[in-house]
């Protein structure tokens, strides 16, 4: 039994929908109070939604990668630091001129006094620095034995260049730069409730943490007592700020853009008319209110996926609109009374738009089972917001239609639309179709095969320095900080004994300390810390400052006595690195912020290592500000490429049941699979990376890219059933539905561009490639798919050969054979 | 050998406090209600009665002589984990400077033996001399740094070091009930520039005038660490002594405990069982 023989439970839907639409439009104020009501309650539960870029908010609170940073917490607290870089410009000693060196000793107390959530600033005014004088040691701190005289200060300039303690750390081997680092007490992962500066004060970003860290140590810096002194700053407190103010600076920034757009598209392809123009505003900022009203409900938090939301929702909102607009002004063009083209636009394309609504929703829905929270928020929140959509295309439109009296249009000159540039295009596109189908599909599939070819070299990779742009302060300053002093990504080495002091054995520090080298041989590592070079600087010390002892002691009882010795001294630092009870140590590595695969290539190596040489009575984790940003990143990767999959299954097996034929369904997936892969394998053609809004692209592109096809898909079977014949069928099928593809994908692949706004790289990118692929996806639905149908007959056997038999039968519409 | 020499005791630290609580109670009997907070002069009359209780508990802190403690130190991380430290406390009163001191580091077993002679000085720099059995050597070492963590506890140097009038500025405060006493609290801030904290706030009972709790204010003013001592003993029936000391930290949530368990006066220590040499031999 032909698709097209079958009994039709769309149609059904179809009429239900038309009723719907009948009584809604004479029912306009009760449908205008129900939507009025759902946008105050929408409205209300807005106004709780917080923003939260924090891990907490990323990671669920049994994550293992999670728990294991936690953990560490709880030992060596915050790994965050803010790296403030200085140099002093025409001055021959730099960082070590006297007048400098006061001016940072004050900064460093005026940095630890009124920076929130700081936890200890060092500088080089305030590090103790161990100097042997024959059998006397002395351990001291510049800022509280500031020397005299200028040749003073420079012979401890020399004396400190010898320790490698501070080297690449505080200051430069060439003593160019000087460093200040701030040790935050709060992190990422912290809670709200403990990144509030005044608890009272608020949500508002100024009154968080990293921003109000971040904003008070800029504003320092911008003070007059410190002009001469050239400062760059860089670190996890300026990045995660720099993410918090970017999300909700451009949230609001790009949304508004959207509309803008979406206004100046719609007046144009609506040729000015008012309910163009209003309609799908309206529904956009409906859609918008009520998507993060349910964020609310459900109590998500806007985090940096959260960017990509308010210009989807609107491109797909406006697509909707633009479906039932074009549909309502074609048949009040034929002579429509009002309310008739209301039931009749609601009969001929809610169908269609609830199914692009339930694919589309499906697209993201796949990516809820994803172990990033937030990434499986957003798939919620956004399938939801798809659906919102729907409903707010149909009931704010249906409003906005049924304004005006129920009176035939005015009259139209009947060549009006025929005439339109659109028309024209329409019909060339159709005569093309019908005479190069096979042409197309040799094209199709030359380029698919190419593609796939590409496809194989794509690689999944991030780079967190240039996920922003090259002129953005944070990537300026952090560019400069990694080229002078190295990389500013926090990897961390957890030696983990079974027993208090266990960590002071000579056998555990020896194999951390050959890791350490190991590590060191990485040209992504530009520094490493550990209890290590604390023992070998004291070993040194204590004899004669002899570079020969710059190792590490020879007994277990030397080693315990020399911490014993710091702990006596001060040994401030020593807590960075050993737990209270010496049953964990940690090796701390700095790592360029470089593409992820390479930093992931390093740990994979360093465990490696650690599986051939593993730690004797000692366990070896990896964690780390910087491994948690990996471990999120992979988590994307993986939900992702789970999810294309899922995606694609999902979205055939609703095609499928929606047309209620296996071949209908895949042949529908033909040209939504067709773009992805086209682009997909010009990335790994020209060797770019998926960083984790690249990979949303796929299941994006498919979500938006299936709702056009489905339009198409539904008018062509349509036609079919009705004229039972393919040309005739494609022919009536593009006219009609042609147009409003064309400027829905005009708009959505206008509306993602707005993405070039953004101060982040890679969200550009995302937008200028998600604006190609709906670009694609058109020409696929406009070529292919009537190329497709025209080859494969999916809707079954024809029933008349030829155009002549099925023209008195075609719908009453203006096509170019009747009036061209 | 440099004779104006201070000490690091803790005996001499909880004597003074001791001390101070009962100056206090004198300085208070004389003063009786003087308008400390009503009248004109409230600020200097308060400053006056803090430093005249300073002044008293100085005094009656004076004349012990020497002493040995034998104490336990324990490190309680915030998860309850925990770690002890046994050491012994050698002292010997100064007449014009601070204390010497000789701390003998018993437990862990591979410090056993490390040994750490101290000549304290108000408010310049301490002397100090460290002898590591490892190496059977002695250094001398020099450290400004008296907010650095003792032994990694969370009691800094400043706070075991001797009491020694010039450290600090006082002001008494308020009285208030502590538990079933009656207790007196005045403000403690440090002369010291290089201190860790900007002050603090500390609780005699009136009634022997012991200490029982010191709060501690970090430099930007936030509350830092909580010191409670109990269990008082008297000694030489003129020295009250608290036998455990517990010292919460409340940024880091660790607490640190020490609790004597012995407090010996009159050993007979002399300047030479304060010397280099005394170092290597110290058991």
């Amino acid at each position: 039994m032909s698709a097209a023989e079958k009994p039709d439970y769309l149609r059904k839907l179809d009429r239900g929908f038309g009723l719907l639409g009948r009584w809604m439009s004479g029912h306009r104020l009760v449908v205008f109070a129900i939507t009025f009501a759902l946008l105050c309650a929408a409205g209300y539960f807005a106004a709780q939604v917080r923003t939260d870029n924090s891990f907490d908010a990323y990671f669920d609170a049994t994550d293992p990668s999670y728990q294991a940073y936690q953990l560490y917490q709880q030992d060596f607290y915050s790994d965050e630091v803010t790296y403030i870089l200085y140099r002093v410009p025409g001055n021959d000693n730099g960082p070590f001129d006297l007048q400098v060196m006061a001016t940072i000793a004050e900064l460093t107390r005026v940095l630890e006094a009124e920076v929130p959530f700081v936890r200890e600033v060092t500088s080089l005014t305030n590090v103790e620095f161990m100097q042997a004088q024959g059998d006397f040691l002395e351990i001291t701190e510049l800022g509280q034995e500031m020397p005299e005289t200028q040749a003073a200060l420079l012979e401890h300039r020399d004396a400190m260049l010898k320790k490698p303690l501070y080297i690449g750390s505080l200051v430069t081997g060439d003593a160019s730069h000087g460093a200040i680092i701030l040790e935050m007490s709060a992190t990422s992962s912290d809670s709200m409730d403990a990144i509030r500066l005044d608890p009272d004060g608020g949500d508002g970003l100024d009154n968080l943490y990293p921003q109000a860290s971040n904003n008070r140590v800029v504003e320092i810096l911008a003070r007059p007592e410190y002009a001469g002194i050239e400062f760059w700053w860089s670190g996890d407190t300026p990045m995660n700020a720099a993410y918090n103010e970017t999300i909700t600076d451009e949230s609001a920034l790009l949304a508004v853009l959207s509309f803008g757009l979406v206004a100046v598209i719609a007046m144009f392809c609506f040729r000015g008319q008012w309910l163009g123009l209003v309609g799908p505003l309206a529904v956009v900022i409906v859609a918008l209110v009520l998507t993060v009203g349910f964020m609310g409900l459900a109590g998500y938090k806007l985090g940096a996926l959260f960017l990509i939301a308010p210009t989807l929702l609107t491109a797909i909102g406006v697509a909707q609109s633009v479906h039932l607009v074009s549909e309502f002004n074609r048949l009040r063009e034929q002579g429509a009374l009002r309310a008739e083209a209301i039931q009749k636009t609601l009969e001929n394309v809610a169908v269609p738009c609830l199914l692009a609504a339930v694919t589309t929703a499906i697209g993201f829905l796949v990516m809820a089972g994803s172990h990033l929270r937030a990434l499986a928020e957003l798939a919620v929140y956004l399938s939801a917001g798809v659906m919102l959509s729907f409903v707010a295309s149909v009931s704010v439109m249906i409003c906005i239609m049924s304004l005006g009296r129920n009176t035939p249009p005015p009259a139209r000159h009947p060549a009006g639309r025929e005439a339109g540039v659109m028309h024209r295009l329409l019909a060339a596109l159709v005569r093309f179709n019908l005479k190069r189908r096979y042409g197309i599909l040799a094209v199709s599939a030359v380029l698919l095969i190419v593609a796939l070819a590409g496809t194989s070299k794509l690689q999944v990779s991030f780079n967190y320095l240039e996920d922003f742009k090259a002129h953005t302060q944070y990537r300026q300053h952090t560019s400069y900080v990694q080229d002078v002093m190295g990389g500013m990504l926090n990897v961390v080495f957890i030696y983990q004994t079974d027993e208090p002091e266990a960590i002071k054995k000579r056998t555990i520090l020896a194999h951390l300390e050959a890791l350490q080298a190991r590590a060191e041989q990485s040209p992504l590592v530009s520094k490493t810390y550990s209890v290590v070079d604390i023992l070998k600087d004291i070993n040194q010390s204590f004899h004669g400052d002899d570079p020969a002892y710059h190792r590490l002691p020879d007994s277990d009882e030397l080693i315990a006595q020399y911490l014993l010795l710091y702990e006596l001294s001060g040994g401030g630092e020593l807590e960075d690195y050993v737990s209270g009870d010496y049953q964990r140590t940690t090796l701390e590595l700095r790592v360029d912020m470089v593409d992820s695969a390479l930093v992931s290539q390093l740990i994979a190596e360093l465990s490696d290592y650690l599986l051939a040489n593993p730690a004797p009575q000692a366990q070896v984790q990896i964690t780390g500000i910087g491994v948690l940003w990996l471990k999120m990143s992979e988590y994307i990767a993986q939900s992702q490429i789970q999810g294309y999959g899922l995606a694609f299954t999902f979205i055939a097996i609703v095609l499928c049941l929606a047309f209620r034929s296996v071949k209908v369904g895949l042949v529908a997936m033909i040209p939504n699979l067709f773009p992805i892969v086209l682009i997909l394998g010009a990335l790994g053609g020209l060797g770019m990376h998926l960083d984790y809004f690249r990979l949303l692209l796929a299941t994006v592109a498919i979500g938006i890219a299936v709702d056009d096809t489905v339009h198409m898909t539904s008018r062509i079977r349509k036609e079919f059933i009705r004229c039972g014949n393919y040309e005739e069928s494609i022919r009536i099928g593009l006219m009609n539905v042609g147009r409003p593809v064309i400027i829905t994908s005009i708009i959505l692949s206008l509306s993602f561009l707005v993405y070039l706004a953004s101060d982040m790289e890679i969200l550009a990118s995302f937008g200028i490639l998600l604006s190609l692929t709906i670009v694609m996806a058109l020409l696929a639905d406009l070529f292919l798919l009537p190329a497709l149908v025209l080859v494969l007959h999916p809707f079954g056997k024809e029933r008349r050969q030829t155009l002549a038999e099925a023209e008195p039968r075609s719908e009453r519409i203006a096509t170019p054979a009747k009036h061209g | 050998m440099d004779n104006s020499v201070t000490t690091v005791s803790i005996s001499k630290t909880i004597a003074a406090i001791v001390c101070i609580a009962l100056a206090g109670f004198t300085a208070m009997s004389k003063a009786e209600d003087a308008a400390v907070d009503s009248e004109p002069g409230a600020a200097i009359t308060a400053q006056q009665r803090g430093l005249e209780i300073a002044e008293e508990a100085d005094r009656r802190a004076s004349g012990y002589g020497d002493s040995e403690e034998t104490l336990t130190m324990t490190l309680r991380d915030k998860r309850g984990k925990q770690r002890t430290r046994t050491l012994r406390l050698r002292s010997l009163e100064q007449a014009d400077d601070g204390d010497w001191s000789l701390t003998i580091f018993d437990q862990p077993a591979d410090v056993k033996g490390t040994a750490l002679l101290t000549y304290s000085h108000g408010l310049e720099p301490d002397d100090q001399w460290i002898f590591l059995p490892a190496l059977k050597r002695v250094k001398r070492i020099s450290s400004r740094n008296k907010s650095g963590p003792f032994m990694g506890s969370e009691f800094a140097f400043e706070d075991l070091s001797s009491f020694e009038l010039e450290k600090y500025h006082y002001t008494y405060l308020r009285d208030e009930a502590c538990g079933e006493l009656q207790c007196t609290v005045s403000e403690w801030i440090p002369a010291y520039e290089h201190s860790g904290y900007s002050r603090m706030e500390v609780w005699h009972d009136q009634s022997e005038y012991r200490s029982h709790r010191i709060e501690f204010y970090d430099r930007n003013g936030k509350h830092l660490k909580t010191l409670l001592m109990d269990e008082y003993r008297l000694f030489e029936q003129r020295f009250w002594r608290p036998m455990h000391w517990q010292m919460t930290n409340h940024k880091t949530g660790k607490v640190t405990l020490l609790d004597y368990d012995s407090i010996e006066f009159g050993m007979g220590f002399t300047s030479r069982d304060f010397d280099q040499n005394s170092l290597k031999s110290a058991k």
